[in-house]
């Protein structure tokens, strides 16, 4: 499948009606989940035939762009009921093979090792510190040895993340850098759109 | 959620598994057989616990050792398929062995065990 292709099936997915600040609920804009899946399958072979899970899958925007690229099954978790009854709405129009759970991520409601990729466009951590690399943890320990993980992440915890590797007996790899472009969403956005700068990696379990 | 998924989930509460799975209602939904996809994942499974809900779900009995790769059981892969991916738990509760209840409502499980509040 081509990149426009998959960006013009996604943008038929419905997005959040009102954000929430505290979640930091922003979506996944379509031309970035699009790359993301593009490179995860047409590089590494990383979904198709695949069971991937979705942490913090919002309105299921990448749930949908996993779809496509030919995941046999996927997981996609929330805490927010209201995300995920949109995302539940865009699961029955775009009839895809996903499963939705309400949960904490920080909650370890997944036994260890149990999907091939973890595919997940986690909060930044700016309105609460440390959520990125509670993500991280429970992508990892729900990742089977041999699986993959892709996440979003600011730029600017690159060089901090590079040491979280290391302590986790893992290796990441930024595979490329985006622009990832907020619209006014929330009150205190003081600029009407501002631009922040988004790595996007790739992890893998260290082999023991 | 289909079964499969089911057979991935523990109590965040207490971190034990299984959950005890009471479903008031079921819908089956068909999918494409990949019978490479059932393969991989029957070394994920407790595969006692698969035994248990074939029955709960009166697919019948299956064999006691689970198949393998380059298996000639069919038979137990396409049932596998059916019940593992086709049959969705719409409505009912997931049961912790401390007592803690997970209600699923619109093919949804409810995993949480504190409320979210604004810091």
């Amino acid at each position: 499948m081509q990149l426009w292709q998959i960006e013009e099936l996604l943008a038929d997915i419905k997005t959040f009606e009102n954000p929430n600040v505290f979640l930091e609920q922003y979506t996944t804009p379509p031309h970035i989940a699009a790359y993301l899946v593009q490179i995860a399958e047409n590089s590494f072979g990383d979904l198709k035939g695949k069971l991937v899970a979705d942490l913090g899958c919002g309105t299921g925007m990448l749930c949908a762009a996993i779809h496509y690229f030919g995941a046999s099954s996927i997981v996609g978790v929330d805490l927010d009921e209201s995300a995920l009854s949109i995302a539940k709405q865009n699961i029955v129009k775009c009839d895809l093979q996903v499963d939705l759970v309400q949960s904490n991520i920080s909650e370890l409601f997944f036994k260890s090792a149990m999907f091939d990729t973890v595919v997940m466009n986690p909060p930044f951590g700016t309105r609460r510190k440390g959520i990125d690399v509670v993500f991280l943890e429970t992508a990892i320990e729900v990742t089977y040895p041999e699986g993959s993980i892709y996440s979003l992440h600011k730029t600017c915890t690159r060089n901090y993340l590079h040491k979280k590797m290391l302590q986790w007996k893992c290796e990441g790899e930024v595979l490329g850098k985006f622009m990832f472009n907020l619209s006014k969403t929330f009150s205190f956005h003081r600029k009407e759109s501002m631009d922040i700068e988004v790595d996007l990696w790739r992890i893998k379990k260290k082999k023991r | 959620m289909r079964l499969l998924t089911y057979n991935f989930l523990q109590c965040p509460k207490t971190k034990t598994f299984p959950l005890i799975l009471e479903p008031t209602l079921v819908e089956t939904i068909e999918t494409e057989y990949n019978k490479e996809f059932i393969l991989r994942m029957i070394p994920r499974l407790d595969w006692n616990l698969v035994r248990q809900v074939s029955r709960q779900f009166a697919f019948g009995e299956l064999p006691q050792v689970a198949p393998k790769e380059g298996t000639q059981d069919e038979e137990t892969l396409r049932l596998l398929h059916k019940m593992l991916l086709e049959t969705h738990i719409k409505e009912g509760v997931l049961k912790s062995q401390d007592g803690t209840c997970y209600p699923i409502k619109d093919g949804i499980p409810n995993m949480l065990i504190t409320q979210l509040k604004d810091e």
